[in-house]
């Protein structure tokens, strides 16, 4: 119940954004109501537990992206003059969008979602609890107790791994040389960027 | 994690009313007596001349640019930091040369003059 309300709260913010966005007369007023529909996106994030990607989502398109688009928005001569966005092409445009959206829709409700444990260690300690439960060699008693000490240390994993732990922890040991690249990539982003802009 | 978003939310909230609760008292309980230089753009400095939707500089783009990778940067810090407790030692090193091998990159743009205001 809480979860549809907050979900409702989330999507109408995303979707309100967006409306802003295309409704909006002037490009750059467009470009704020995109960050509303950004922050939205984010929540939606946040409703599926994606706290990481929650989270990124504010830090990169909240707050970073969309000063790029409004600094891109306000470098453009054309938009920051006399001249409104205009919306002679709005029926094609609408065309298009609708058709977009018809397709994903068909393609989101036709793919066969399958639910998964919400971590592979809780699925694993949900596994074992099954193998505890059909064992019936052992006895009510050590079983109880094994399945409340299993119980807290599932807690325990759940509270102390989440996902951007468990991130953290592969980038840092499997994933230790893409981690490396990472920076050089960055580096080589950020060089390129200087070497276009000055000349 | 339920509650850890209740947090969110009440932060949300408090976030939300505090700027709205300053507008409504400004609008209730200020007096409202408009005068010709009240009303004008400027109460004290220059009067602004032209639009102000003018063209900005390329150096602000150039700015954003630089924001974002270090922005990014930030998204892999965090992760870092939250599973630091449960890493070896040797996961600071390798911060601290991704840290450095951007730094290398800030130090480009700094001798480049792509930081100075022209």
């Amino acid at each position: 119940m809480m979860e549809m309300l907050a979900f409702g709260l989330v999507a109408g913010v995303a979707v309100g954004g967006a409306i802003g966005v295309v409704a909006a007369r002037n490009v750059f007023v467009s470009a704020l109501w995109l960050v509303l529909s950004f922050i939205g996106v984010a929540g939606i994030y946040a409703i599926l537990g994606a706290d990481f990607l929650a989270a990124t989502q504010v830090l990169i398109y909240v707050g970073a992206i969309s000063v790029l688009i409004l600094f891109a928005v306000m470098l453009t001569h054309h938009v920051m003059g006399d001249e409104r966005s205009n919306n002679r092409q709005a029926f094609l445009a609408f065309i298009v969008s609708s058709s977009v959206v018809a397709a994903l829709g068909v393609l989101a409700y036709r793919t066969d979602w399958p639910i998964r444990p919400a971590d592979a260690g809780g699925s694993v300690v949900t596994a074992m609890r099954g193998d505890l439960a059909g064992s019936s060699a052992a006895s009510t008693a050590a079983q109880t107790g094994a399945s409340t000490a299993l119980t807290s240390t599932v807690d325990l994993a759940l509270n102390q791994d989440s996902n951007v732990v468990r991130l953290g922890q592969a980038l840092m040991t499997e994933h230790l040389l893409s981690f490396e690249i990472i920076s050089l990539v960055l580096l080589v982003a950020l060089i390129g960027a200087i070497v276009i802009a000055r000349d | 994690m339920g509650e850890n978003w209740a947090f969110v939310a009440i932060l949300t909230v408090i976030a939300l009313t505090i700027p709205i609760l300053g507008i409504l008292a400004a609008m209730v309980l200020a007096p409202k007596r408009p005068g010709t230089i009240k009303n004008s753009t400027y109460e004290c400095g220059l009067e602004t001349v032209g639009d102000a939707w003018v063209q900005f500089k390329v150096q602000y783009y150039l700015y954003a640019l630089i924001f974002v990778l270090f922005d990014v940067e930030t998204v892999f810090l965090y992760p870092w930091a939250v599973a630091y407790q449960s890493l070896p030692l040797l996961a600071l090193f390798e911060m601290i040369i991704f840290l450095l091998i951007l730094g290398i990159g800030l130090v480009y743009a700094w001798r480049k003059g792509a930081l100075e205001w022209i």
